[in-house]
């Protein structure tokens, strides 16, 4: 017969048990991470539900709205514009999971006042022409990676679906040059067809 | 059959003399050892865990405060009557210009609104801005209004103007600015969104800071 304080004593520790088993332990994680489909600058990503190709990158320190009459978006850093065409391959899709990552896993968002696209949604075998504009810190450029899924990363309901990853190709040097940039290019967002960024010179503005 | 002596055994003896001695003490010595109790029990559950310390700190220009997500600097403060070439003068209202730094040092991105939401104030004589809206947001470097909507990228920094409309009565010297911290929640079951920046109500900094007026 177990006596009144050592039962209560076991109540406890079973107790807190329980609590580390909840608390600290990760019992409801699902190891369902994203099935990530690599490739380069140039070349196709072949997801199950799209293709995605990177088609150009490069820096710029302003992006212009379209609306002439508004003011230049200037970079905290160096605007890393990415310009990607996504086909859907199976049905009309949004790819809503947009980003970029650096060497240390850390997330870049696009910029909402660059006014560019944050996502892309296409109907099936028809070719969506983007463009993204990334404001990111100089010491992040190198080795910066660009991935793109269907889903929201939000929410994460990226996992256990395929993405689409893509080395950007920026070197150390790339890096030192980029970071130097005085370019403005006018915005876009995405279209159904093909598009040239457009440079531009920016006027001052007398306050 | 043979007559057996009963000896009481020790454990039975230990629980008599515990129940001699509760029998003993008043009932508020009884309440105040339960109490006891329940707080030792509480402590495999973090129940003897330290209270965070509440000193509020006095706020000072220039100097960063961690805040959870941010580092935030409240730079200067300014009074204007209007800001070119995105506020035109309005008579009836003066602008209070709160310029801070930003840095998100975390490894996620993180909305414009929790950088301003943090810095708060008393007697700042504050009017709501046509749409409604508490505080208006402009990057320094490029005059552009951010929305909530936007980003702050890791390892990212930025010169911020936070706009208030002010009552041009407003007793400057008594204008107080706080700056609250936020606490990470990790996991939230109920709305499945984990890693939320909860606001604390305690500021990390608060005091007066010299506004410096523009009258042109």
């Amino acid at each position: 017969m177990i006596g009144r304080l050592p039962r209560l004593g076991l109540l406890l520790v079973a107790l807190w048990v329980g609590h580390v088993v909840t608390s600290e332990l990760d019992v409801n994680e699902v190891n369902t991470d994203p099935f990530v489909r690599t490739g380069q600058v140039g070349r196709t990503v072949h997801l199950s539900y799209a293709d995605v190709e990177v088609t150009d990158v490069r820096p710029a320190k302003y992006v212009a709205p379209t609306d002439e009459t508004q003011l230049a978006r200037m970079a905290g850093g160096v605007y890393v514009l990415v310009s990607a065409t996504v086909t859907q391959t199976r049905a009309t899709d949004a790819m809503r999971a947009v980003y970029l990552v650096d060497d240390r896993d850390r997330q870049y968002r696009t910029s909402a006042k660059a006014g560019c696209a944050s996502g892309v949604t296409g109907k099936a075998a028809l070719p969506m022409h983007a463009l993204f504009c990334f404001d990111v810190p100089v010491d992040a450029l190198p080795g910066l990676r660009f991935r793109i899924a269907r889903g929201s990363e939000i929410y994460d309901s990226t996992r256990g679906d395929d993405l689409a990853e893509v080395d950007l190709g920026v070197s150390q040097k790339d890096a030192d040059s980029w970071a130097q940039t005085e370019d403005a290019y006018v915005q876009e967002v995405y279209e159904d067809q093909p598009f040239e960024l457009k440079q531009v010179t920016l006027t001052q503005v007398d306050e | 059959m043979t007559d057996r002596e009963v000896v009481p055994a020790a454990a039975s003896r230990s629980r008599g003399r515990v129940r001699e001695f509760v029998a003993r003490r008043s009932g508020t010595q009884r309440v105040g050892a339960v109490a006891a109790v329940l707080v030792l029990a509480s402590a495999p559950f973090g129940g003897l865990r330290s209270v965070a310390d509440e000193d509020i700190q006095p706020l000072r220009l220039a100097k960063g405060y961690d805040v959870g997500p941010f580092e935030i600097s409240v730079d200067r403060v300014r009074q204007l009557r209007s800001l070119p070439p995105v506020i035109e003068e309005d008579p009836g209202s003066r602008i209070l210009a709160i310029g801070i730094t930003v840095t998100n040092h975390t490894d996620r991105p993180e909305t414009v609104k929790l950088a301003y939401t943090p810095i708060g104030g008393k007697h700042t004589g504050r009017l709501p801005w046509d749409d409604g809206a508490i505080v208006r947001v402009f990057g320094v470097d490029d005059a552009v209004e951010l929305t909530d909507g936007e980003f702050i990228n890791p390892g990212q920094s930025y010169e911020l103007a936070l706009l208030l409309r002010q009552d041009p009565a407003t007793d400057l010297d008594a204008l107080t600015l706080e700056l609250n911290p936020y606490d990470l929640q990790e996991v939230d079951p109920q709305t499945l969104d984990p890693d939320r920046w909860i606001l604390d109500e305690t500021p990390v900094a608060e005091g007066h800071v010299p506004v410096e007026v523009v009258d042109e």
